[in-house]
C-alpha cells in the first residue's frame, strides 16, 4: 500500500454524508450538482485504491544491537498466498 | 538403562571388605550401591502423596513421596520442573517418573523426578485457576476492557511461529479480504520453555510498530501443554497491557486459553482471527456500487424537481431572469448527460445485466458456486433467475 493511500473509512463516511445531503436536503441545483461531483470523484478514487492498493507482507526483526528492522519476507509465502487466490 | 560400562562392572568381582585389612572406601560402598540400584530399577511411575514440597531458589524442586508405611525423598531438577504448570499442593495424590538412586555425598536413598502428574487436568487446572482468579481480581479479564477492532485496519502484525501452518492461513485470508493491508509479522515460539517471554517481548515490539491498528496472536492446535504458555502470567499480562487491539486465537475451539480471555477479541482458529479483523473486499465493493446508486437517484430526483418547478414559474418573469433560467436548463441538461455516462444504467442500456444474490455482486464464476437462485439488474428492473450449469472459459 502507498503511504499516500487515502483514509478508507473516512471516504466511506464522507460519501454517505453526500449521498444523505443530496437526498434529503432543499439545495441548489450549483450545489447539488457540486455535491454530485465531489462524490463521484471520491468514488473514483475509492474504487481505485480497492482495486489497485497491494499492501506489503514484511517481517520485523531486532539486529544484534537491538534495533528493530522490517525486511520484506522472502518471495516463496507471500507469493504462494497470492498464487492461490 | 544397562550399559556395557555396568555390564562389565556386575560381571566384576564384588568389592572385598572381607576383614578390616580389605575395608573398602564409603566412596567405594556408595557408589557401587548407586550402580546397582540404577541398574536394577528402571525409570518407573511411582504412586503417592506429595509431602514437604520446597521450591529452591535455583528452581529444583524437593520433596518427598509417602504412603501410609513407607517414604522417599525426591527431587525434581529445575531442567524438568519448569515444565509443571503450577506446584503442587502438601497432601496432593501424584505419580512422579524418575530413576531411583543413591545419592552418593550423603549416601541417601532417594528417586529423581522427570515429571509429575495430578490426577486428570490436576496441576494445569490449579495454575489455570489461580491465575485465573487473580487477574479477574485485578479486573484485567473484565469484557468491559475489550476495545472495538478498527473497522478498516491498514497495518496489522501478526505473531505467531514463522514456521507454523496458522502464519499461512492467516496470510491467505489477510490476502483475501483485504489485499491493502500492510502486514508485519514477527516470528515466536509458541510453545516450550521461554515461550512465554517471547510472547512478551513480541507484543512490545510489534505494538510499537508505527500506524498499526491490529495484532494476531495466534497458533494453532496442539496438546494442553503445547498451549501453556498462553495460560502463562508474562503471557497473559502482555496481552492484557497490549496497547494496540490484539485478535487472539490458540488452538482449536475448546481450547480456551487465558491470553484469550484477557484479548480484545477472541477467534476460534487463526483463519478466523483473520476474518474478524479484516473487512471483506468485495463487501466493501458492493457498499461503493449501493452509494453510487444513491447519489445518482439523488442527483437526478433533484433535477426532475428543478425542472417542474422551472416550466411552472417561468412565464411571467422578466427576460434578464428567463435568459438565467436557460443557462441552469441547459446545465442540467449537460449534468443529466453526464450522468448517463457516470451512472451504471448507461451500462445496462447497452445490453449488459448486473447479478447479485443478497445484496452481494456476482461478477466471476466462483461467486455463483453456492448460489442457487439470483437476481438481474436490467435497464428498467430486476430479474429472477437460477443457476442451471458453470462453464469456466477454456484457457
Amino acid at each position: 500500500m502507498s503511504d499516500a493511500g487515502i483514509d478508507f473509512e473516512k471516504t466511506l463516511r464522507d460519501l454517505e454524508a453526500i449521498a444523505g445531503r443530496l437526498d434529503s436536503e432543499e439545495l441548489d441545483l450549483d450545489e447539488a450538482i457540486s455535491l454530485f461531483e465531489q462524490g463521484i470523484a471520491k468514488l473514483r478514487a475509492a474504487n481505485r485504491w480497492l482495486d489497485e492498493a497491494q499492501g506489503r507482507v514484511e517481517e520485523l526483526i531486532a539486529t544484534a544491537t537491538g534495533r528493530l528492522e522490517t525486511r520484506p519476507i522472502d518471495g516463496e509465502r507471500p507469493n504462494a498466498v497470492r498464487d492461490t487466490e | 538403562m544397562t550399559t556395557p560400562d555396568q555390564i562389565s562392572f556386575l560381571d566384576a568381582p564384588r568389592p572385598d571388605g572381607s576383614s578390616p585389612d580389605r575395608a573398602i572406601a564409603v566412596a567405594t560402598l556408595t557408589q557401587t550401591t548407586q550402580r546397582i540400584i540404577e541398574d536394577r530399577i528402571p525409570r518407573l511411575w511411582v504412586r503417592g502423596e506429595i509431602a514437604n514440597w520446597k521450591v529452591h531458589r535455583s528452581g529444583h524442586r524437593y520433596f518427598s513421596l509417602r504412603d501410609d508405611t513407607a517414604q522417599v525423598d525426591c527431587v525434581m531438577f529445575q531442567g524438568d520442573s519448569w515444565r509443571l504448570p503450577a506446584d503442587p499442593e502438601n497432601g496432593m495424590e501424584v505419580a512422579a517418573f524418575g530413576q531411583a538412586t543413591l545419592f552418593a555425598a550423603r549416601g541417601r536413598f532417594q528417586l529423581i523426578v522427570r515429571s509429575l502428574e495430578a490426577g486428570g487436568e490436576g496441576l494445569w487446572r490449579i495454575a489455570f485457576d489461580r491465575l485465573r482468579r487473580e487477574l479477574e481480581s485485578e479486573g484485567l479479564l473484565d469484557p468491559s476492557r475489550r476495545r472495538r477492532l478498527p473497522p478498516f485496519p491498514r497495518r496489522i502484525g501478526i505473531i505467531t511461529s514463522r514456521s507454523g501452518a496458522a502464519l499461512t492461513d492467516v496470510l491467505t485470508v489477510l490476502r483475501r479480504r483485504s489485499p491493502w493491508v500492510d502486514i508485519v509479522v514477527h516470528d515466536c515460539r509458541v510453545q516450550g520453555e521461554g515461550a512465554a517471554l517471547d510472547i512478551r517481548t513480541a507484543i512490545a515490539r510489534v505494538s510499537s510498530v508505527e500506524g498499526l491498528d491490529v495484532i494476531i496472536l495466534t497458533r494453532g492446535g496442539g496438546s494442553m501443554e503445547d498451549l501453556w504458555c498462553f495460560n502463562e502470567e508474562v503471557a497473559v499480562r502482555a496481552v492484557a497491557e497490549c496497547p494496540v487491539p490484539i485478535v487472539c486465537a490458540i488452538g482449536h475451539e475448546v481450547d480456551v486459553t487465558l491470553s484469550e480471555l484477557a484479548a480484545d477479541l477472541r477467534a476460534p482458529t487463526p483463519s478466523v482471527a483473520a476474518e474478524l479483523a479484516t473487512p471483506d473486499r468485495d463487501a466493501v465493493a458492493a457498499r461503493l456500487e449501493a452509494i453510487a446508486e444513491d447519489l445518482e437517484r439523488g442527483l437526478r430526483r433533484r433535477v426532475d424537481r428543478g425542472r417542474q418547478r422551472v416550466v411552472v414559474i417561468e412565464r411571467g418573469l422578466p427576460r434578464s431572469i428567463q435568459s438565467r433560467l436557460e443557462r441552469a436548463r441547459a446545465r442540467a441538461a449537460h449534468v443529466a448527460g453526464r450522468l448517463d455516462a457516470l451512472s451504471p444504467l448507461g451500462t445496462l442500456a447497452r445490453g449488459y445485466a448486473v447479478a447479485t444474490s443478497g445484496g452481494r455482486l456476482l461478477s466471476s464464476m466462483s461467486h455463483f458456486r453456492d448460489v442457487g437462485e439470483f437476481e438481474l439488474r436490467v435497464l428498467d428492473g430486476r430479474v429472477r433467475a437460477r443457476v442451471e450449469g458453470l462453464e469456466p472459459d477454456g484457457r
